[in-house]
C-alpha cells in the first residue's frame, strides 16, 4: 500500500501511509486509539475506498470497491467489531456471504450438511468448543464469538489475513490458541496483519512491527531490533520517529507481496 | 440450558438430607429438561404455535355466536378473500426481514390494477394483460428498493412518499372515475374451485411455498436475514447488501402485481381507492405470522396463518353484525398488540 490517505469529514485518519506485507510474515500494527490502524485494515479489505494512494499486490495495481473484491484477491479480515449476525446461528455466520452451494436443476441450493461439517472442522482447528452449532451467536461468550469471526476468515483460504484485535475479548487459554494459530498460518506461508493493544501478544507472535500515530507511520522495525519500551515511546509520541529497516528495503519493495528475503523482489 | 440444583427451603427442612439431592428434585429435573425440549426452538415457531391456538379459540367463539360461521361456504369466502392480501404479506415479510417496510405496496397494487384493467378494456391478449401486473409491480418495487439501498433513505420515509406518488399516478391514469365493465377473460381462472378450494388460493399457496423454499434453501434467505440483523456486518461478511435489498423490494413489487391481476380478474372493476389500507393489513399479517418488525427474523409461511387470522376475524365480525368501522379499530389494535408483544418478548429474553 503506497501513500494511502483517508479523511472522514474534517478528520484525517491516514496521511501518506506506506505499508508492505510479505508472504509468510506476521506484521504487528500498533498504535493508540484513533491512530488509524482499523482504517488502514478496512482500506486493505475493501470496506473503505482511500482518498489517495494505491494498493499493489505482487506489483499489480488493484482497486477494491467492496469486501468481496478484496476477498477475490485473497484478503480475508477479522474485524474488530466481528461483523456477526447476532440472531443467526454459528454455521450461518461462518459461511455468510460465501455459502457452499450445490447445483440442483440450475438453482443454487445451500449445502447445509457440508457447511456443518466444515464448520465443525474449522472450530476444531481453533480448539473452540461449542455445545451446539444451532445457537444464535448472541448467546455465545465474547471469546467464542471472536473464534467464529476468525473461522469465517480462515474458511476463505486467503493469502493475507488481517486480524483486528483478535484476542481482545478472549480468556488466557483462548488467546494462547489464537497466537499458536497465527504462527501456524505463517508456517503455511500466509501473510498476517496482527493488530493488538496487547504488546505482550504482539511481541510473541509478530516478525515485524509498524507503529502508527495520528495517521502516520512513526516507527518500523523487525521485532528482534525493538523492545517494548521503545514501542510504547513511539506510540505515545515520546520518541518522534524510528525506522530500523534501512532505506534500501523501504525503496525497493513498496507495495509488493513478496518473499521476505526479497528473492522475488520486483523493482519499481 | 442448565437446570439449577438449588433446593427450595421447604425441601431442606423436610428432608434434612444435607448435600444429597432429595427425591423430589431428582424426579423434577428430568421433567424440566423434557419440557424444555418440547418447547419449539425458535422464537418464530413459538409465536406461530400460540397464533394457531388463538385461531382455534376464535373459531370456537364465532361458531357459538353465529350459526352461519362454521359452514363450508363461509370458509370458502374466507379463502377467496385471502390471496391478494396474502401475496402482499409474503412480500412484505421478506422486506421486513431486511429491516425495511413498504407502505406504498397498496398504492402500487392500485397502479398495477389500473394498467391491467386498461389493457383488458383495450382488448389485449389475455397473457399481455396478465403480465402487465407483475411487470408494473416489479418496476415500482425496484424504484423503492434503489432509493432505500443506494441513497440510504429510511424505508418508511421512501415508501410513504412513494405511496402518495403512486396514488397520484392512479388519479392521472383514470381521473376521478372507475374502470368498470371489464371482460370476463379471467373468470375460469379466478372463479373456479378445485375440490372446493378456490384456484387463486391454490395459486397463492404454491407461490408462498416456492418462496419459502427460496428463503430456506438458497443463499438469498441468509442474506436477507443478515441484512436485517446488521446491514454493515452483512456487507463486511461479503454480502452484496444493496443488490439483495433491491431484490427484496422488487420481489414484493412482483407479488403486488400478481395480486393486482387477481383482484382485477375477480372484481372486474377498479376504483380509485382500490386496496387502501391493505399495506397495513399486510404488515399486521406478517408480524402476527412471526416476522419481527425490527428485522432479522421471520417466516414466509407464517404469513399464511397471519392472513387467515385477519380474514377470519373480519369475517366473524361481519357475521356478528358489528359495523365495519370496528374492523379498523380491531385491526389497528391488533397491529399494536402484535408489535408490542414482539418487543416485550425480546426485552424479557435479553
Amino acid at each position: 500500500m503506497k501513500k494511502i490517505s483517508k479523511a472522514f469529514g474534517g478528520v484525517i485518519a491516514l496521511r501518506d501511509v506506506d505499508f508492505r506485507l510479505f508472504e509468510g510474515e506476521v506484521v504487528g500494527l500498533v498504535g493508540d486509539n484513533g491512530a488509524g490502524k482499523s482504517t488502514l485494515i478496512k482500506i486493505l479489505s475493501g470496506v473503505y475506498i482511500p482518498d489517495k494512494g494505491d494498493i499493489y499486490i505482487g506489483g499489480e495495481r488493484v482497486e477494491f470497491r467492496s469486501p468481496l473484491d478484496a476477498w477475490k484477491y485473497g484478503i480475508a479480515t477479522v474485524y474488530q467489531e466481528l461483523a456477526l449476525a447476532d440472531k443467526m446461528n454459528v454455521v450461518e455466520n461462518i459461511f455468510l456471504g460465501h455459502e457452499l452451494v450445490k447445483n440442483v436443476l440450475g438453482l443454487r441450493i445451500l449445502d447445509k450438511r457440508r457447511m456443518r461439517q466444515r464448520a465443525g472442522e474449522l472450530l476444531k482447528q481453533l480448539l473452540i468448543e461449542l455445545k451446539s452449532l444451532d445457537v444464535p451467536v448472541s448467546k455465545l461468550s465474547g471469546g467464542q464469538r471472536q473464534g467464529i469471526a476468525i473461522c469465517r476468515a480462515l474458511n476463505l483460504e486467503a493469502r493475507v489475513i488481517c486480524m483486528d484485535e483478535p484476542t481482545a475479548s478472549m480468556a488466557v487459554g483462548e488467546s494462547e490458541r489464537i497466537l499458536d494459530f497465527v504462527r501456524r498460518l505463517r508456517e503455511q506461508g500466509k501473510a498476517v496483519i496482527f493488530i493488538s493493544h496487547n504488546l505482550e501478544h504482539v511481541f510473541r507472535v509478530v516478525d515485524r512491527l509498524v507503529v502508527l500515530r495520528h495517521g502516520r507511520v512513526v516507527g518500523e522495525g523487525y521485532v528482534e531490533d525493538l523492545d517494548k519500551d521503545t514501542v510504547v515511546k513511539l506510540i505515545t509520541g515520546v520518541l518522534e520517529n524510528l525506522n530500523l529497516l534501512g532505506e534500501e528495503v523501504r525503496e525497493g519493495t513498496t507495495g509488493d507481496l513478496l518473499d521476505r528475503n526479497g528473492s522475488k523482489k520486483v523493482r519499481r | 440450558m442448565s437446570t439449577s440444583t438449588t433446593f427450595s427451603p421447604c425441601e431442606i427442612s423436610r428432608g434434612g438430607v444435607g448435600d444429597t439431592p432429595s427425591l423430589l428434585t431428582m424426579i423434577r429435573q428430568p421433567m424440566i429438561r423434557k419440557l424444555q425440549n418440547i418447547r419449539p426452538r425458535s422464537t418464530v415457531a413459538q409465536k406461530q404455535v400460540s397464533l394457531l391456538a388463538v385461531i382455534c379459540l376464535l373459531i370456537g367463539v364465532f361458531s357459538v355466536l353465529s350459526p352461519h360461521f362454521l359452514t363450508l361456504k363461509n370458509f370458502q369466502t374466507i379463502l377467496r378473500n385471502m390471496p391478494e392480501l396474502g401475496l402482499l404479506s409474503v412480500g412484505m415479510s421478506i422486506v421486513m426481514m431486511t429491516g425495511g417496510i413498504d407502505i406504498s405496496a397498496e398504492a402500487a397494487l392500485g397502479v398495477a390494477a389500473i394498467l391491467v384493467g386498461k389493457s383488458m378494456l383495450q382488448g389485449d391478449p389475455a397473457w399481455v394483460s396478465a403480465l402487465i401486473g407483475p411487470i408494473t409491480g416489479g418496476i415500482l418495487g425496484t424504484i423503492n428498493g434503489v432509493v432505500v439501498a443506494y441513497f440510504g433513505v429510511l424505508p418508511i420515509i421512501v415508501t410513504l412518499g412513494a405511496m402518495y406518488v403512486w396514488r397520484a399516478v392512479i388519479f392521472l391514469l383514470v381521473g376521478a372515475r372507475w374502470l368498470s365493465g371489464l371482460p370476463r377473460t379471467f373468470d375460469p381462472l379466478v372463479k373456479t374451485f378445485v375440490l372446493g378450494i378456490p384456484i387463486p388460493f391454490i395459486f397463492f399457496l404454491l407461490i408462498t411455498m416456492s418462496l419459502e423454499f427460496l428463503f430456506r434453501k438458497t443463499p438469498f434467505g441468509w442474506h436477507i436475514l443478515a441484512i436485517g440483523n446488521s446491514e454493515y456486518s452483512a456487507r463486511l461478511a461479503g454480502v452484496r447488501t444493496r443488490r439483495v435489498t433491491v431484490g427484496a423490494y422488487a420481489l414484493l413489487g412482483v407479488l403486488v402485481g400478481i395480486a393486482a391481476f387477481l383482484y382485477v380478474g375477480k372484481h372486474r372493476n377498479v376504483e380509485m381507492t382500490v386496496a387502501s389500507g391493505m399495506s397495513l393489513e399486510a404488515i399486521a399479517a406478517a408480524v402476527i405470522g412471526g416476522t419481527s418488525i425490527l428485522g432479522g427474523e421471520g417466516s414466509v409461511i407464517g404469513c399464511v396463518i397471519g392472513v387467515f387470522f385477519i380474514r377470519l376475524l373480519q369475517n366473524g365480525l361481519v357475521l356478528l353484525g358489528i359495523p365495519s368501522i370496528w374492523d379498523y379499530l380491531v385491526l389497528g389494535g391488533l397491529i399494536i398488540a402484535a408489535i408490542l408483544s414482539d418487543l416485550l418478548y425480546k426485552r424479557r429474553r435479553t
